[in-house]
């Protein structure tokens, strides 16, 4: 019982995000008369939640490192949109399965180099240039986006090889949707590196104190990089798991999650003045956003405006929460 | 010395390019320095200035605020549709007054919220910039308004003169509202040059810390700076309703964007601490030259929005090398005087 009560008090930012999910689970479940916890909506909850969460994911590590990823979703626009035309290109006509499934493996891999690129040239303007997270990935962003404009000239690619959106929505043992698998593999990896590696300790440290860790001997500039170039690397997965959910690549399709993994990350616990921050509050925090949104599609009456102007209030509410429990916890 | 300060100034260096790429398009097209193109010019200067400056002030605090284009975008609307619902005739500035207040408690929520959680100043207006749009389009039902009220309507029509040119027969006409452009441009010089508050505003963005044992009110300046950026932001959204004669809600999309640009290009230090507000109107210029001029200058439009980051980081580049460069400057002098005292202590 001591060693629950101990749990709870380490862990008080996820048992109070576990104690929202079963609210929000049990809300919902009542608001739509128990229709919400069918094993359908479950699996599309589970289908639509990893596009955001390994978007987020990135945006995690950035803001643990003291900084901010807003060129997330310019990064799967773009490499969302590079991925299809090299899809288009690279898909023999009459391919067999395995080989389809080749390409496919060979796209992800390609387009999530791509995604570090994209990283490593925020990382470099951020940790070698000098220039505020901020500004620097507000600035990037428009590049990388106004790349992903230029190319499409605003229009979509369609007529996509039917394979990525089969196997976007394939479900392994029919339970398991495979977004989901690549959300946990992302989510594992992402946990791995903060919690078992020195690459996770410095980022860590950099967010906590940028001079101290510098002054300890850490190369803050890699650090840094490295940081931008997951962050890349992650979002480019989000953009075609995107391109596999719509069947088609568009510049504008990530528009609507930049507040939305902001808001996750806030909920999540992670501190935006860096150093803080946990993956499997990560996990808990995407689950309860998609429930909600899943939840807000269902009644009809409430237009997507709302939805604006509801993330927008739970992400100040949560701000404020987090604040005030901080100080109150520190002032004991 | 004069000549070498002016060298020194990154004003001088905006207006430079500025001046050369007017030669450029001008030499390209021969219609740049005509009445009306330049009317034109100063026209689709008026929304952005006024927008600029307003943010100017936050930005040399230390702060950044992306809600200023949806505070005017709540402003425009609500205003508009306050005016149609009560039949309002009376004069026009009652609107204006109504904006003005609207803006600077919405800005006011951002600077409280921004004082009080000492969080990140984007993710803070970043969530009530999401709340004013969802209001907007939700609460408001707001997407076009085609037909104004009549005071609004008078406003639209009124010009203070109009040109032709003779080459091309084009005419254009200077409207009314340069004039709010002109007034915000004066009352930010005035604050930031010679108001204690603007001094207060300056040693914010330099060091919050010390500012704050210098005796300045560092909570209270937060909240100004805000409050007069959405007052800025109300005012500019009805003057874009007067200028287009409609109110729409895609007007301000990317503004937030590319005002930041501006204002860096200007030459204020994103970190906070500097720049000036006639830099800030160069900048505004020198965006708008190249944005309107885009396809004289063989771009492409659907490569715009490239055109915009390029110039933010290259403006920001300059200045996170002017800070570093300075930095270095400090500590080795600091390493120098060290030097000196271990000598003198040998």
């Amino acid at each position: 019982m001591n060693s629950i009560g101990k749990y709870l008090n380490k862990e008080s930012n996820n048992a109070r995000l576990l104690l929202m999910l079963l609210i929000t689970l049990a809300g919902l479940a009542i608001a739509t008369g128990g229709s919400f916890l069918s094993v359908n909506q479950m699996q599309l909850v589970a289908y639509l939640f990893p596009e955001m969460g390994v978007m987020s994911l990135g945006m995690m590590l950035a803001m643990i490192s003291g900084g901010i990823d807003l060129t997330v979703v310019a990064v799967a626009d773009l490499t969302g949109i590079l991925s299809c035309l090299l899809l288009k290109a690279m898909m023999p006509a009459d391919a067999s399965l395995p080989v389809q499934l080749c390409v496919l493996l060979v796209i992800l891999l390609s387009g999530m180099i791509m995604g570090g690129i994209c990283g490593a040239f925020t990382g470099t303007l951020i940790a070698r240039i000098g220039i505020p997270a901020m500004v620097a990935t507000l600035g990037a962003s428009d590049i990388i986006l106004g790349l992903a404009v230029g190319i499409t000239k605003g229009s979509s690619i369609k007529e996509l090889p039917e394979i990525l959106n089969l196997a976007v929505n394939y479900r392994i043992f029919g339970i398991l949707p495979v977004p989901t698998l690549l959300f946990a593999i992302c989510a594992g990896g992402v946990a791995f590196i903060l919690n078992k590696t020195a690459f996770g300790f410095k980022i860590y440290m950099i967010g906590s104190n940028k001079d101290a860790s510098k002054y300890s001997g850490v190369d803050n500039k890699k650090v840094l990089t490295m940081t931008y170039i997951i962050s890349g690397m992650l979002a480019s997965v989000s953009g075609i798991l995107m391109c596999g959910h719509f069947n088609s690549a568009r510049s504008d399709f990530g528009k609507s999650y930049l507040t939305p993994s902001i808001l996750i990350c806030v909920l999540a616990g992670v501190n935006p003045n860096g150093g803080k921050g946990k993956v499997s509050g990560m996990v808990l925090a995407v689950i309860i956003l998609q429930m909600l949104s899943s939840g807000f599609a269902l009644f009809q009456n409430i237009s997507d405006y709302y939805k604006n102007l509801i993330w927008g209030a739970v992400l100040i509410l949560v701000m404020i929460i987090n604040v005030v429990s901080e100080r109150r916890k520190n002032g004991k | 010395m004069k000549v070498k300060r002016l060298l020194k100034r990154n004003e001088f260096y905006v207006a430079l390019i500025i001046v050369v790429l007017s030669l450029l398009i001008h030499a390209k097209s021969g219609q740049f320095f005509t009445a009306n193109n330049l009317v034109d010019l100063a026209r689709s200067l008026i929304v952005p200035g006024m927008m600029a400056s307003g943010l100017f002030m936050v930005i040399a605090s230390g702060n950044i605020d992306v809600s200023f284009p949806y505070t005017a975008m709540l402003c425009m609307f609500s205003i508009t549709k306050l005016f149609q619902i009560m039949d309002y005739q009376g004069p026009v500035i009652l609107g204006f007054i109504l904006a003005a207040v609207i803006g600077a408690l919405l800005g006011a929520v951002n600077g409280v919220l921004a004082a009080w959680l000492k969080l990140p100043t984007l993710i803070i207006t970043l969530g009530t910039c999401t709340i004013y749009l969802g209001f907007t389009q939700g609460v408001l039902k707001s997407s076009v308004i085609s037909v104004l009220p009549a005071p609004l309507a008078d406003m639209a029509n009124t010009n203070l003169f109009s040109v032709r040119s003779a080459a091309t027969n084009l005419g254009s006409s200077m409207h009314i509202s340069i004039f709010l452009l002109i007034a915000t441009l004066l009352i930010v010089g005035f604050i930031m040059r010679y108001t204690m508050l603007g001094r207060g505003i300056y040693a914010v963005g330099g060091d919050p810390v010390a500012a704050e044992r210098v005796g300045f009110n560092v909570k209270a300046i937060t909240v100004f700076v805000f409050a007069f950026c959405g007052l800025v932001g109300g005012v500019t959204g009805l003057t874009q309703v007067t200028l287009s004669g409609m109110c729409q809600i895609n007007f301000f999309d990317g503004y937030e964007m590319t005002i930041i640009a501006a204002v860096v290009l200007g030459g204020a230090n994103i970190a906070g601490g500097s720049g000036s507000v006639f830099g800030t109107f160069l900048g505004v210029l020198l965006m708008k030259l190249i944005s309107n001029n885009l396809i004289l200058l063989g771009i492409p439009t659907e490569w715009s929005k490239l055109m915009t980051g390029v110039l933010i980081i290259l403006g920001v580049c300059v200045s996170a090398y002017k800070m570093v460069s300075a930095e270095r400057k400090v500590t080795s002098n600091i390493l120098k005087a060290a030097d000196g005292e271990e000598a003198a202590h040998e």
